[in-house]
């Protein structure tokens, strides 16, 4: 059996009294893409952040390779190898492409950053061409890029992704999960989080979260089906 | 109606509506032991004949007047502001000049300068707070600066740097009080009219704005309120009490000087302030009276009292920033908590008149006072770009009155936005928003509210530290008649009956004294849905309303907005759970990429292709 | 005139010193502290205890003052993480101004009430510069500052460590998501502010005296002075300090000296009005 990479065991996330995640269980193994599908408000955002250390779970444990990591510092995780790329990118739009990538070697895990960014420029050939400019000049699907190499930088061994696809039309989608799909190749862990379909080629497992807990679990054959989702998704007709 | 899974917090007891407003203001748990404590101080001066106690005594209420002022801006409204100095000089410095060199009469100089210090007050406010309230706090510094300077440099007038000595005893039609005794007698007759007369202010609905825009800005302009105009206001009423404290100060010390009007004062009054208690008279006045007591006994030791000063504002602010009342009243919420696990939460019987009751018992299907429908909602051909993102794409979206219009669409479609343009804090692009026929686009959020529109908001945005009640009459006070309609649907029932109305509709009779923020979530969203019915609109717009709520809280939520479509009010409903939409819904829009991808009847919409395929990204 | 501008560029530039930390620390962590001027005091004071009671040398001084500024850096911020964290700007205002009142209560409980002084560092004659009298002095103190602009410019623009400030100050949380160090940068920024005002009081102080109101009195000017020139700017807040000091020499010569504070804070309330996001500056707080 694969290492599990990442277990989460009962995590449960509430902001005040609104419960987002409630008794969670998911689990990682090394070199897979696990995809996370749910309409929103599912909780998706809240499991994610905590994952990654930005809120600290109500309850239940977080393990990474076997070790909880519930006390560590987000920071310090990057250091361990797990990276988010936020919802919505959250890019440096007061720095330029090259600086965004730059800041990979912040938490200091990864000692060939300029490897690394040179890594990048070859997965995302569409930066190059900007490589000097601010990132707030970038389209959606490059901002997504830059976001997903940003996160690369550090040399991830588990990449978390957070709705890569939103705001991006189809064909923008279809690029980025090309990309994503070379990343896997490099053997890069992936978790992503996504409320469409557009993850389920690179899925190797799927589970699908509905307000706060997961409702099903298969191979992402299963969910090819409009129709499975649909009623998952917008309740039975 | 009402909800069984009480996550209550027992609160204070609700006002007694037989009960004046003033009675109200007074009768808090903080105000008999200040009382009292005055009064012990008063007592103590007479009794042991030291002047100096009665001297500091008459001081300290005199300065009192002054952090009652203070709590006007920076308690109530949140306005961080060093002028308390600058104003404290233009009511001594008036009375001063006019006593003494004019020989006006005491009361007549005060008043004086009052005047003068509303005048600069409104009309710094009015410049600074164009851009924001940071900026009035630096612009103070500046004010506090340019007076000193202005007290030196007319000296022929102040006396400059020598000040303006002897002035006289105030007297009060007739009566001088040239005694110390009378002095302090005099001050504490004017404190405590000036301290109830805030007292009063800040329960009513001036004080409930100052509340308001400091807990939010943008809810508070949601609910009607005109916030630039409302600091503007608490700025001013700190200056008048402030220039009224000034004069006082100048009769009981008979002198003025530059050295009494620094930014030394300005940050010692926020200290008293801050240890007291920020946002309550009663703080403000014993703030005042433990940090001048505490100097008189310390200044014994050289320099000490600046130091003490010092860790007092320091810690104070540190550790409690909500000062002594602030803490007491913690406190007693804390034990209000504990105490539930050992007596049931009572239901709290509120007394109401008649006539309310009445209004309570009518039948909510029934339209009332002939009051007919204003027209349709209506957004046309609307675009909305921020930078590159193209949000809203030619978007047309149409609510009729008395009807339920939802708006759906996956994540990143543009809901948001639409809804940001409706309730104005967006402009359109190109397109136009129509209400009854007239465009409303140019119009501010605050604006909007007098149009028929209401908004509730995804993330809630409550007035935290208002209770419940307070809540709802924040909009209940800015709720103005719709144009188009004959009168309001609820003619007669105005002030505390229409708070009682809306809160009783919602369910949640039974927490309106309870602090927004102790509420369970699912209580939190009624009040949301409160604070936009009090505005007594004709468009509801709703942003998420269901999400988070349990399978109950959703039922109570549709019957509740099935009853307010009944009443004619038309609803634009954001949703995201299909349970709520395909129950309530009589429309349902569907965008998708700031387009809109279907209009139809709920059942239309859940079988359309297009639209599966939209929420599930199949290209 | 000339004489006055010189001077006013000179007295700007010790105004600039004060606005640079102030700003500095506000962009890295969004905390205004009003303490920052009675820091500058303190380097001053500690300057004359070091330079002249116990008669060491100045570069030994400055060291001193630096190890002693870092502890009051970290002080603070230990006192100010709770606030810092919430963003309350209102209570860490109030806060910081009790700070302020503490520390020269203690300063005054240790040197007295008198004015001191602190010789100048440099004991030689005035230079002339474009015909205008510069005391050593006054050249050091514009020298300073143009050093600390050419170091924060070099920091911020060509190091790794510029680049961790701007991302930390644009999005906190997306930087530590990042794996930035964010409670490290706080930290950082804290020292370096508090270094840099105590240094600037030691230098300042040969050329206004070493009291009491020292650095309470130029930091506010500093401030409005910073807001003018475009808070959040650091271009803009040395150019709207020298343009307060400019304003104040030259209100004092062509201005009777009693309206010298009306001249100068009028001159800022004007600005204000014309210009509300200062010269340079971008949006502090966005009004909805």
């Amino acid at each position: 059996m694969k290492e599990q990479l990442l277990r989460v065991d009962g995590v449960s996330v509430a902001y005040g009294g609104l419960r987002a995640v409630t008794d969670v269980d998911i689990s990682v193994a090394a070199g897979e893409c696990l995809v996370l599908l749910g309409p929103n408000g599912a909780g998706k955002t809240s499991l994610m952040h905590a994952i990654a250390g930005v809120v600290t779970p109500a309850s239940g444990d977080i393990r990474y390779h076997g070790e909880s990591i519930r006390k560590v510092r987000t920071e310090k995780r990057v250091a361990r190898g797990i990276c988010l790329v936020p919802e919505g990118r959250r890019l440096f739009t007061s720095l330029t492409v090259e600086e965004n990538l730059r800041l990979g070697r912040a938490s200091r895990r990864n000692k060939h950053v300029d490897e690394s960014i040179e890594l990048v420029r070859e997965t995302f050939p569409v930066l190059a061409g900007r490589w000097k400019q601010s990132a707030a000049t970038l389209s959606g699907g490059e901002q997504q890029m830059l976001a997903i190499g940003r996160a690369l930088a550090t040399s991830p061994e588990l990449l978390i992704l957070d709705e890569p696809s939103i705001g991006l039309a189809p064909k923008v989608v279809a690029d980025v999960y090309r990309r994503l799909a070379a990343v896997l190749d490099q053997g890069v862990t992936l978790l992503v989080v996504e409320q469409n379909i557009s993850a389920l080629e690179l899925a190797t497992r799927v589970q699908v979260l509905r307000n706060g807990v997961i409702v099903s679990s298969g191979p992402p054959q299963t969910y090819r089906d409009a129709d499975v989702l649909a009623d998952a998704y917008l309740g039975a007709g | 109606m009402a909800e069984t899974t009480l996550t209550a917090e027992p609160g204070t007891a609700p006002r007694d509506p037989r009960r004046s407003l003033v009675a109200t203001a007074i009768h808090r748990p903080e105000t008999p032991p200040v009382v009292v404590g005055l009064l012990l101080l008063l007592l103590v001066g007479l009794v042991s004949g030291d002047g100096r106690w009665l001297g500091t005594t008459a001081l300290l209420l005199a300065l009192a007047v002054g952090t009652v002022g203070l709590n006007f801006a920076q308690g109530a409204a949140g306005i961080f502001t060093l002028g308390t100095a600058a104003f404290l000089g233009v009511g001594g410095y008036s009375t001063a000049i006019l006593t003494t060199r004019y020989e006006w009469s005491p009361l007549l100089a005060a008043l004086a300068g009052a005047a003068l210090a509303a005048v600069v007050a409104s009309v710094f406010a009015l410049l600074t707070l164009r851009v924001s309230e940071i900026y009035l706090a630096i612009a103070t510094l500046a004010l506090v600066q340019i007076f000193g300077g202005m007290i030196l440099a007319y000296d022929g007038l102040t006396g400059g740097v020598d000040g303006i000595p002897a002035v006289p005893a105030p007297a009060l039609f007739g009566f001088a009080a040239d005694e110390l005794l009378e002095l302090a007698i005099l001050n504490v007759v004017v404190m405590t009219v000036l301290a109830v007369g805030a007292a009063v202010v800040l329960a009513a609905k001036p004080g409930r704005s100052f509340r308001a825009v400091r807990e939010d800005h943008l809810a508070a302009a949601g609910c009607g309120v005109r916030v630039n105009r409302t600091f503007n206001l608490s700025f001013v009423l700190a200056a008048v009490y402030g220039s009224i404290a000034g004069s006082l100060f100048a009769h009981t010390i008979a002198f003025v000087d530059p050295t009494a009007f620094n930014l030394d004062i300005s940050v010692i009054a926020i200290a008293m302030l801050v240890i007291g208690g920020s946002g309550s008279v009663v703080g403000a006045i014993l703030g005042t009276v433990l940090l001048q007591v505490a100097a008189e006994v310390v200044t014994e030791f050289k320099g000490f009292s600046n130091l003490l000063f010092g860790l007092v504002i320091l810690f104070g602010a540190l550790v409690s920033p909500r000062g002594v009342v602030g803490g007491a009243h913690d406190l007693v919420d804390r034990v209000q908590v504990l105490s539930r696990f050992f007596r049931r939460p009572a239901r709290v019987a509120v007394a109401r008149t008649p006539r309310q009751r009445d209004a309570v018992a009518r039948d909510p299907g029934q339209s009332l006072n002939g009051a007919g429908p204003v027209g349709v909602l209506e957004a046309t051909d609307v675009w909305k770009a921020f930078g590159g993102v193209k949000a809203l794409q030619g978007v047309d979206v149409r609510v009729e009155p008395g009807q339920i219009h939802a708006l759906i669409g996956p994540n990143g479609s543009g809901k948001s936005t639409l809804i940001n343009m409706l309730s104005g804090l967006y402009r359109v692009d190109r397109g136009d928003i129509r209400l009854g026929g007239r465009s409303i686009g140019g119009l501010r959020t605050a604006d909007r509210t007098t149009t028929g529109l209401a908004r509730t908001y995804q993330n809630g945005r409550l007035f935290k530290e208002l209770s419940v009640f307070e809540n709802v009459q924040v909009p209940g006070d800015h709720r103005r008649p719709t144009p188009g309609a004959v009168g309001s649907r609820w003619p007669g029932v105005t002030g505390r009956a229409w708070a009682e109305l809306v809160i009783d509709f919602v369910g949640i009779t039974h927490l309106e004294s309870t602090k927004a923020r102790l509420l369970g979530f699912g209580n939190q969203r009624r009040v949301e849905l409160a604070r936009a019915i009090a505005l007594d609109p004709w468009f509801l717009l709703l942003d998420e309303p269901a999400a988070g709520l349990s399978g109950m809280e959703q039922e109570a939520l549709v019957e509740k907005l099935r009853a307010l479509s009944g009443l004619g009010m038309g609803i634009l409903l954001v949703e995201h759970s299909m349970n709520v939409v395909m129950d309530v819904a009589d429309t349902v829009t569907v965008l998708d990429f700031g387009k809109v991808i279907g209009c139809g009847a709920p059942a239309a919409i859940r079988a359309d292709r297009k639209v599966i395929d939209a929420y599930l990204g199949v290209s | 005139m000339l004489q006055a501008t010189i001077n006013g560029i000179v007295l700007g530039g010790a105004y600039a010193l004060v606005a640079i930390g102030f700003v500095v620390l506000f962009n890295n962590t969004k905390f205004f502290n009003f303490a920052h001027g009675d820091f500058l005091t303190m380097g001053a004071f500690l300057g004359y205890s070091f330079v002249v009671s116990l008669k060491l040398a100045w570069p030994l001084a400055i060291v001193l003052i630096v190890v002693a500024m870092t502890v009051m850096g970290l002080l603070t911020e230990l006192l100010t993480r709770q606030v810092v964290s919430r963003r309350a700007l209102l209570i860490g205002a109030i806060a910081t101004l009790g700070l302020g009142l503490v520390i020269r209560a203690v300063i005054q409980m240790t040197y007295g009430p008198v004015d001191l002084y602190l010789p100048p560092l440099v004991d030689r004659p005035a230079v002339r510069v474009f015909g205008a009298a510069l005391s050593y002095q006054q050249l050091i103190i514009v020298g300073f500052v143009l050093v600390v602009l050419l170091v924060l410019y070099w920091i911020y623009q060509h190091t790794f460590v510029g680049l961790v400030l701007k991302a930390t100050a644009e999005d906190p949380t997306a930087a530590q998501i990042m794996g930035v160090p964010t409670a490290l940068v706080v930290r950082g920024s804290f020292v370096g502010s508090a270094v840099l005002a105590g240094v600037a009081g030691f230098l300042v102080a040969p050329s206004f005296s070493v009291s009491l109101l020292l650095g309470y009195l130029i930091v506010f000017k500093a401030v409005v002075g910073s807001f003018v020139g475009g808070f959040g700017s650091l271009v803009g807040a040395v150019v709207g300090a020298v343009i307060v000091g400019v304003a104040e020499v030259n209100a004092a010569y062509l201005v009777d000296a009693d309206y010298r504070n009306i001249a100068v804070y009028g001159l800022l309330i004007l600005l204000f009005i014309v210009r509300p996001t200062g010269l340079f500056g971008t949006k502090l707080v966005e009004k909805v």
